[in-house]
């Protein structure tokens, strides 16, 4: 009889404790959604020159919005956009080439946007994330190297940053000026900071 | 960029330099009617295209970004040309206004169907410019001793290519360069040519194919112009009024000075290129 106590105690107590571990995983992973803020966010490029050397430009308006736990729970799901008219490599008329139709543009195509479809852990608050990256009207899947960076805040308002590696062929996107010949290189690194937020004010 | 240019200019420009140069040079081929017209007729929209081939590739249809649809044109008024030659402009006007709309419309539509050209103010500078389009047609069939014509249409591919080039139109500058280059050596050829007679007109159906393609590129060229400051309007008319100044011609040889007929086919393109000139010198060497 104590025996089958005993049982049914430890039967019960296991039930409790799985559904208690239950409420508080998804207690804990409550996605919130964070809006992009443009201050604070770029996409650096970097692309070599002439088979020289590698040439830095960023792009100074991305926005868009970001859902993710703040425990890391699940992984940043993104919806992002760059403006293509954006492009700044410190040299006004070289930033102008690059919108004109041989580049990226911009009178067709005012934005470069990439969403997430599916992500891997790779690490704490790191994540493999797979998403379309969408281009000059064409759209390919890419994995990118996302790392949240720091949250701050309280549990009404926060802060939360991210950065995003990856590497992209532009050839592959129809962006192929220069490419042949080597006067301008295929292979474009991209890193992505962004950071957003999140609350009644964001 | 040089190396680039070269090939994006001056492959286009020499394999249609051997093709007018078989064409206008090889007895057999030479004597027949109509092989110096066809020729011109193919190698003016062909070399923009060839420049198209090396710069973008093959091209896709329909056309991945709107303004891809120009080398598909170019191809059409290469056809457009031929069919002239072939019909023979002289024989039948009536068929032949009929091309040269259908060659205008073309350029319209292309325009309707690019970015940009939802305001008035924009449809009002498309029909001022194809007005101007079809006064450049007519003067260049109206008109045209072969070798001014052809320093008229050299003349005007060289400012376009210059102004396409300081609007940050790479791929556009150098398909109007190569189409110089086709030009200049069509000139050259023709001068040299045994039994050219030096008051032959250029052929109606070369004048469509030239007229036609210098048109598409000019009109795309300024939708996309993304120049600092914007390439003003008067600099892309004054780039296709030197053909039009053919139509001055028998004027200034009446008075017997054919010299005045030469500076004034290349006045305009000179004037309109010198601003794009100086604008490159200044360029700073950061840029492609």
């Amino acid at each position: 009889m104590i025996r089958r106590t005993i049982i049914s105690t430890v039967v019960v107590a296991c039930m409790l404790s799985t559904l208690a571990l239950g409420t508080a995983q998804s207690t804990g992973a409550k996605v919130e959604t964070w809006k992009l803020d443009p201050v604070h966010c770029m996409a650096l490029f970097r692309v070599q020159h002439a088979g020289a050397g590698q040439f830095w430009g960023r792009f100074n308006d991305v926005a868009g919005t970001i859902d993710y736990p703040r425990d890391d729970a699940s992984a940043p799901k993104f919806n992002v956009v760059i403006k293509t008219s954006s492009i700044d490599t410190g040299t006004a008329k070289l930033d102008r080439n690059l919108q004109g139709p041989d580049f990226f543009n911009a009178r067709e195509f005012d934005s470069i946007t990439f969403k997430s479809t599916a992500a891997k852990r790779i690490g704490p608050k790191k994540w493999t994330v797979t998403g379309d990256l969408t281009m000059l009207g064409k759209t390919e899947s890419i994995e990118v190297v996302v790392e949240t960076t720091g949250i701050i805040g309280n549990p009404v308002v926060a802060k939360a940053g991210w950065e995003a590696t990856f590497t992209i062929f532009r050839s592959d996107f129809g962006m192929n000026w220069g490419v042949d010949n080597g006067a301008l290189g295929d292979e474009v690194k991209l890193i992505v900071g962004l950071e957003g937020d999140t609350g009644p004010g964001a | 960029m040089q190396e680039q240019a070269l090939w994006a200019v001056g492959l286009p420009g020499g394999c249609m330099a051997i093709v007018l140069a078989i064409a206008l040079l090889l007895g057999p081929l030479r004597r027949k009617a109509g092989i110096a017209d066809a020729a011109l007729a193919l190698c003016i929209p062909g070399a923009a295209f060839i420049t198209f081939l090396v710069e973008k590739g093959l091209p896709s249809l329909p056309p991945e970004q709107k303004w891809l649809i120009l080398p598909w044109t170019f191809l059409i008024a290469g056809v457009l040309g031929l069919v002239a030659t072939a019909i023979g402009g002289r024989k039948c006007p009536g068929a032949m206004a009929v091309l040269g709309a259908a060659a205008v419309g073309g350029a319209g539509g292309l325009w309707l169907a690019l970015p940009g050209i939802d305001t008035v103010d924009a449809r009002i500078s498309l029909a001022l410019e194809l007005g101007i389009a079809v006064l450049v047609l007519a003067a260049v069939m109206r008109q045209g001793r072969q070798v001014l014509t052809c320093m008229a249409l050299w003349g005007a591919a060289t400012a376009l290519s210059l102004t396409l080039a300081s609007s940050a139109n790479i791929t556009l500058a150098m398909a109007a360069g190569a189409i110089a280059v086709t030009v200049a050596v069509a000139g050259v050829l023709l001068s040299i040519a045994p039994g050219s007679a030096p008051k032959q007109r250029l052929g109606v159906g070369a004048a469509i194919a030239c007229a036609t393609t210098l048109m598409m590129l000019l009109i795309v060229g300024r939708i996309y112009d993304n120049s600092l400051d914007g390439i003003a309007t008067w600099r892309w008319l004054l780039v296709i009024c030197g053909p039009a100044v053919l139509l001055l011609v028998p004027f200034a040889t009446t008075l017997g000075r054919k010299s005045i007929a030469l500076v004034g086919v290349l006045l305009p393109a000179a004037v309109a290129a010198w601003p794009a000139v100086r604008e490159l010198m200044d360029m700073d060497p950061a840029g492609f």
